[in-house]
This record gives C-alpha cells, structure tokens and sequence, in this order.
C-alpha cells in the first residue's frame, strides 16, 4: 500500500473519531436539556398547585357561611364548627358554585386539635392526583360547648 | 498561514465553546434561585395563625381560661409555677407546657415541613416554655419577630417566639 493511501485512511479514521466525539456530546447535551426541562415543568406544576391552593384558602377566609362571630364581630382567623357542619350538608346542593368558583378541584378537610378532637372533610373533588398539602392553623369555635378549638384546613389541590 | 497553526487554531475555539458550555451548565445549576413565595407565605402564614390561634384557644385547665391567661399567669408568677390550679390539680405552667407540647407536635412536628423552636420569655429573661424540634438551625431564617403579651399594669411582657428553623436567641 502506498504511502499516499495510508494517509488518506489515517485522515478518515481521524474524521470519523472527530464526528463520533462530536454526536455524543451531543446526546449528552440533548440529555441534559431534556432533563432541566422535565424538572423546570415539575417544579412549575408544582408551584401553580400551591398558587392555587394559597388561592383557595384566601377564599374560605373570606367566606361569610362559616365565619365565628362575637357580639356582631367577626373573629379573625376563627370558624364556627356548627356553621361549618350545616355548610358541608349544603355543599352538594350547590356543587356547581363550590366545585367550580370557591373549591376549585381540590379537598379541603378541617381538623380541630385540641381540645376536642374532630376531622371534617368539608369538599372533596373526584378526580386528579393531590399535590402536598397546604396548612393554616385556625381557631374553630364549638358553639354548642362554647370552646375555641386550635385546630386547621388542609388543602389538597388536585392537577 | 501553516498547517500546524490552523490546527491550534481549530483546538483553541474548541476549547473555547466548551469552556462556555460548562461556564454555562454551571450558571444553569448552582445560581438557579428559584423565588419560592408560596413557601415564605406558607412560612408567615404558619407562624402568625399557629400563635394567634394558640392565645385564643380554650385551655381546658378550667372552664373559662385560654392559653393566653395560662402563659400570662406563668410569666407573672414563674417561680411559683402560677397561681392557676386547674381541674388535674397541675398549676398553669405546667399545664400550658403539656398543652402546647402537645399541639405543637401534632400540628408543625406531625406535618414535617419545617423544624422549628418555641419560646415564651418572661420576666427576668426566663424561659419559662422552650420546645424545639430535629436539628434546628438559626441559619434557616426562621422569623424571630416576637409576639408581645402585656402582664398587667407591671409594664413588663411576655415574649412568645415561633421560629421556623431556629430562633438564634
């Protein structure tokens, strides 16, 4: 073989490493993208869930169905467990207004800690895979005992 | 221009392009803030309701005392252990210590979000309730903002701290 055609296949096969070098920091460049990007949209999905949710208990504190009342004034950041029973007997009566504007596709349970203990699911969607839960503590009020309960909404945003 | 130079030529942008690439990838990683405002509002949010609705809560101690009258109690009589008996027979300080021990770690603790500390301070500088939780760390920027309670006409308060992460007093 002549001196000129070594040549020439050394060249080749300094080419062909060359451009296998060049597809596989590719792929890893392509890897590493799609990775950042899967991880980008989870963590904005999440985020738009705990929007929502932060949405949705800004819309219980200002509901009036189940706010506690002192002499005519209303408690900040208190719930009045009758009010909220008689509230979730009301709800599937108007599921089209609480599902769709006030709880919009989420769960939301109330919990009274101490001193009695109680678990109220007050709204439940069907459907979706629940995001972690947002909690705010609350003062739930028993009227029928006249105990202010520590208690809190768990809200549970479906996607 | 020679073949030799054009080569080194070639390397240099070479390498040039993948120092950017990594210059880049490490920007991308390690300078990537995200601004977490659902968590520091998650965060305000907690430590403001959890104490609010700490004070207004019923005892159980007696029939009308809250947990604000008991740790208002125990802060002006600290050394006596309060003077409130309750329905157990326990004073005020102990009985407000095992309530809010035991709110706290079926509330904050049971939810695993955070670590955090409590403490009610009184007068002279005692902490008269101290709870903590995991490894707390005053790093984490816990608020140590404290929420005041006025012991009477004494002029002196009573200083309840929730931090979340430590308080680093």
């Amino acid at each position: 073989m002549s001196a000129i055609v070594l040549k020439a296949q050394l060249k080749t096969g300094e080419t062909i490493i060359v451009l296998i070098i060049f597809f596989i920091l590719l792929a890893g460049g392509m890897v590493f993208y799609a990775r950042i990007s899967s991880y980008t949209a989870k963590q904005q999905k999440q985020e738009t869930q705990e929007l929502r949710a932060i949405a949705i208990e800004q819309r219980i504190r200002s509901l009036s169905e189940f706010a506690c009342t002192r002499d005519a004034v209303v408690v900040f950041d208190c719930y009045d467990l009758s009010k909220i029973r008689a509230l979730q007997e009301t709800i599937p009566n108007h599921a089209l207004y609480y599902g769709n504007i006030i709880f919009t596709n989420a769960k939301v349970t109330i919990t009274s800690l101490y001193p009695q203990q109680e678990e109220i699911v007050l709204y439940e969607s069907e459907e979706g895979m629940a995001s972690q839960p947002f909690r705010t503590p609350v003062t739930l009020y028993d009227p029928v005992d006249d105990v202010y309960n520590f208690g809190y909404i768990t809200i549970e945003v479906y996607s | 221009m020679k073949k030799g130079q054009t080569e080194v030529i070639g390397l240099l942008i070479i390498v040039i392009i993948l120092s950017l690439v990594i210059l880049f990838v490490l920007k991308t990683v390690f300078t990537n803030k995200s601004t977490d405002t659902t968590q520091s509002y998650e965060e305000s949010k907690i430590v403001e309701s959890f104490v609010n609705t700490l004070f207004q809560t019923s005892s159980g101690c007696t029939e009308d005392t809250t947990i604000k009258d008991l740790l208002i109690d125990c802060a002006k009589n600290p050394f006596s252990d309060g003077t409130i008996t309750c329905s157990n027979g326990q004073k005020s300080c102990q009985y407000a210590n095992e309530t809010i021990g035991y709110i706290l770690e079926n509330s904050i603790q049971q939810w695993g979000l955070f670590t955090y500390e409590f403490i009610a301070v009184a007068p002279p500088n005692q902490n008269i309730i101290h709870y903590t939780s995991g490894d707390i760390s005053a790093s984490m920027g816990g608020e140590t903002t404290p929420f005041i309670l006025p012991l009477g006409l004494s002029g002196k308060n009573l200083y309840v701290y929730l931090c979340l992460g430590g308080c680093g007093i």
